[in-house]
């Protein structure tokens, strides 16, 4: 029962890692087309965002919010000075946002120095057996999923979504249409960095702050939002449970290493036998 | 006197060396269908270019009901009371024909419009993906994107482009309803049925130039204009 509870946990936990890594990238990636190799970045602000605003006395869901706000605003400025004139551009999209990746880490580097204190991990633990479990953890499992709903919600359901998507596919007919182009690129953008500054402000209590904690979610992220394949929403969720159930799988057997391998080898897997990812698969089979 | 909607003034544009359209005068008035016809090259989808603002003229001025439409962008002419239709579909076809619809209406429900979108033929495909019509309707389905919003003038490029006898007479029943209650349109065509079909007024260009414009009857009589488009001797 322990065990079972265990593996429970560690492919929940895997599973929204990957999410949560994935999220911001679904946005900027998965729908915009923007190969954002800044997306660890992103997630760097929102995470020192966090503990700054932290540390000057703000309740930690505050200082979460002030995070992701300040990714925002982050992000904001980058799309009006750099990425509005690399839409549809994708392989300028790779040398711009890897540019925008090394100025930012090595500014934090200048500015924080390798490493600021951290945060305590909130809530506490419980003992089942010989193993100890993070509750903070376990709530966010339930934050992944809450916010891929959410997001699903957003884009397929809401008239944001449906402008946003119509915007994407074809923005001079978007515009024919009357719709400001610029101003929905602009703001499914700052939602994308948004979303990535999330992903930092939450992941911050559990993790070391470092200039390069980025680096820790990038993998995951491109991973799972290109194997979720056109639809990123929709393929989302089961690529990130098939990934991670896999990773989990190796790694309790064997060791971390041979998992990232084996998440890795799945990947190829994917990419070779299901080109149009989760997304196609699930609509082929509607 | 007629009330002018749409006045293209002296309009000239050029690429490079080549002068595609070379000032222009053309007045569309209030309930007109206004086709303009000419042969390959006489720069019909320049001038439809520049009045839309997808491409910056040299010199020369698109007033629209009596506002210099210069220094607004596409979506901005649009937003004026403008409808637009390029020449190949641009229907979104991962989308409904219904979210297509809401798009182009800027509202979510549209219940009250099931008369509307049957006029263009497309009610019983409503919860259908774009992307799954057939061309014709999916050029009907464009129609109607670009004038549910009511529109005071709408501009087509080539509606019949690519459609079959029957489909190129219900569209032209289609823009002759829109017309009657109260869209002036503004029709870039090479179609001579529909343009025999619907239209009240003709001006043909020629080598970017406004060559002659008048009536159908006029035009499609004129010997010269037989010369150029249809190169006859």
């Amino acid at each position: 029962m322990v065990l079972l509870f265990n593996i429970i946990f560690q492919v929940s936990d895997a599973i929204s890692f990957l999410l949560l890594s994935a999220i911001g990238l679904a946005v900027i990636f998965g729908m915009m087309r923007i190969i954002n190799l800044a997306h660890g970045e992103f997630i760097t602000v929102g995470a020192y965002g966090t503990v700054v605003t932290a540390k000057m006395g703000l309740p930690l869901p505050m200082a979460m919010a002030c995070g992701v706000l300040v990714t925002i605003i982050f992000g904001f400025i980058l799309e009006r000075l750099i990425i509005r004139y690399i839409y549809g551009r994708p392989l300028d999209s790779v040398v711009a946002t890897w540019g925008i990746s090394l100025i930012v880490s090595q500014s934090f580097l200048i500015i924080f120095g390798p490493s600021i204190e951290g945060l305590k991990s909130p809530l506490g633990s419980f003992q089942m057996g010989d193993y100890s479990f993070s509750e903070y953890r376990i709530l966010l499992i339930f934050i992944s999923f809450l916010i891929l709903v959410l997001l699903y919600f957003l884009f397929m359901k809401s008239r944001f979504g449906t402008l946003a998507r119509a915007t994407i596919e074809k923005p001079i007919t978007s515009s024919a249409l009357g719709v400001d182009v610029q101003k929905v690129y602009t703001i499914t953008f700052c939602i994308g960095a948004g979303l990535a500054g999330l992903t930092g402000a939450l992941y911050i209590p559990t993790m070391t702050c470092v200039p390069s904690l980025g680096q820790a979610f990038i993998v995951s992220a491109f991973v799972s939002v290109v194997t979720a394949g056109a639809s990123p929403f929709i393929g989302l969720v089961p690529a990130a449970a098939f990934l991670g159930s896999f990773q989990t799988g190796i790694t309790f057997f064997y060791h971390a290493t041979i998992g990232l391998i084996g998440l890795l080898f799945a990947v190829i897997m994917i990419i070779r036998f299901l080109p149009s990812g989760f997304s196609g698969l699930i609509k082929k089979g509607k | 006197m007629s009330e002018v909607i749409l006045n293209i003034n002296k309009i000239k544009k050029t690429f490079g060396g080549f002068t595609a359209v070379k000032d222009v005068d053309l007045k569309v008035n209030k309930g007109e269908i206004r086709f303009i016809i000419g042969p390959n090259g006489a720069g019909k989808s320049t001038l439809f270019k520049l009045i839309i603002g997808y491409l910056k003229a040299d010199y020369g001025d698109v007033i629209f009901k009596e506002e210099n439409l210069n220094k607004f962008e596409l979506h901005q002419r649009i937003k004026k009371g403008i409808g637009l239709k390029f020449q190949a579909p641009s229907v979104f076809n991962e989308m409904t024909v219904l979210q297509n619809l809401e798009i182009a209406a800027n509202q979510t429900n549209l219940n009250d419009y099931n008369d509307f979108i049957d006029r263009f033929g497309i009610l019983e495909e409503k919860n259908i993906l774009a992307g799954d019509l057939s061309h014709g309707k999916k050029q009907w389905l464009d129609i109607a994107l670009a004038s549910i919003s009511n529109p005071d003038l709408v501009l087509l490029d080539e509606p019949t482009a690519g459609l079959s006898f029957d489909e190129t007479k219900k569209t032209g029943e289609i823009i002759k309803y829109l017309n009657k209650q109260g869209t002036t349109f503004l029709i870039v065509e090479h179609d001579m049925e529909i343009l025999k079909q619907i239209a009240t007024a003709v001006s043909v260009l020629h080598l970017g130039a406004l060559f002659v414009e008048g009536s159908p009857q006029s035009v499609l009589k004129n010997k010269d204009v037989a010369k150029i488009y249809l190169g006859a001797s």
